[in-house]
């Protein structure tokens, strides 16, 4: 299993509902989209992922925590507003 | 115009300085975010020309995300200092919140937005919810605060490299 399989599957153990898009780019970086984001704040947000990746049961080292440059939580809604890729 | 690294730094703070103007004389908070969020760009594009000086990049947050190292917080001089381990996370989670927070509500259409098509946005996230005054405001200080705050880091680490 790669860094970003790792990673996804880590997040998709704690956010119900997850659509996941991650890309490994010398680091991995993208987003986790749950409605669970709904009314939660930025900080309470990034305190889920890092738990998440933290907790999860697929292992991650140091080194692979270091790997991953920045995943965005956002809410339905809120993707649906990023410009078009 | 190419810039150089250095420039893009000087941008960085001087674009933040101005979208505060712009906030606190409320002329106008689609210019004020969008401002905002030109500061972080800037300072992404600083450290991503440290990398690769033949980089054309478009205006795209998430691409500069990937691109930058400004997120792989180095601990070194934090643990060498002696900071504790759970105070260097929360510092690095806080980062993390604020660009968060930029990827929400910055836009690069932003420049072209009438107050009256900001405040549909903003309202189409949900972000009016719960907001007594002047929810634009509010969401246009979040914006720029956030920015600060990756200016800031940007600014101490781009400080640190040049030593």
């Amino acid at each position: 299993m790669d860094l970003k399989e790792k990673v996804a599957l880590s997040l998709k153990g704690a956010v119900a509902d997850a659509r996941i898009r991650l890309e490994d780019d010398d680091g991995i970086s993208g987003f986790v989209v749950s409605p669970e984001f709904r009314g939660m704040s930025a900080l309470d947000r990034q305190m889920l992922i890092d738990k998440a990746i933290r907790n999860s049961s697929v292992k991650l080292s140091k080194a692979e925590r270091r790997q991953i440059l920045g995943i965005a939580a956002l809410t339905p809604a809120e993707f649906d507003t990023l410009d078009p890729r | 115009m190419k810039f150089t690294g250095e420039e893009y730094y000087r941008a960085s703070i001087e674009r933040m300085r101005q979208a505060r103007e712009i906030h606190d004389s409320g002329a106008g908070y689609a210019l004020a975010m969008y401002t905002g969020g030109l500061a972080v760009e800037c300072i992404l594009r600083a450290f991503r020309w440290n990398k690769d000086r033949s980089f054309e990049g478009r205006h795209d947050l998430k691409d500069l995300l990937k691109a930058s190292d400004l997120l792989r917080i180095n601990e070194e001089p934090s643990r060498k200092r002696g900071v504790a381990e759970n105070e260097r996370r929360q510092s690095s989670i806080a980062l993390h919140a604020a660009m968060n927070e930029v990827v929400v509500l910055w836009n690069n259409n932003l420049r072209f937005a009438p107050e009256a098509s900001l405040r549909a946005f903003v309202n189409s996230i949900g972000r009016f919810q719960g907001v007594k005054g002047n929810a634009l405001k509010k969401n246009s200080a979040d914006l720029l605060n956030a920015a600060q705050m990756i200016v800031d880091r940007g600014g101490t680490l781009w400080t640190l490299k040049k030593k």
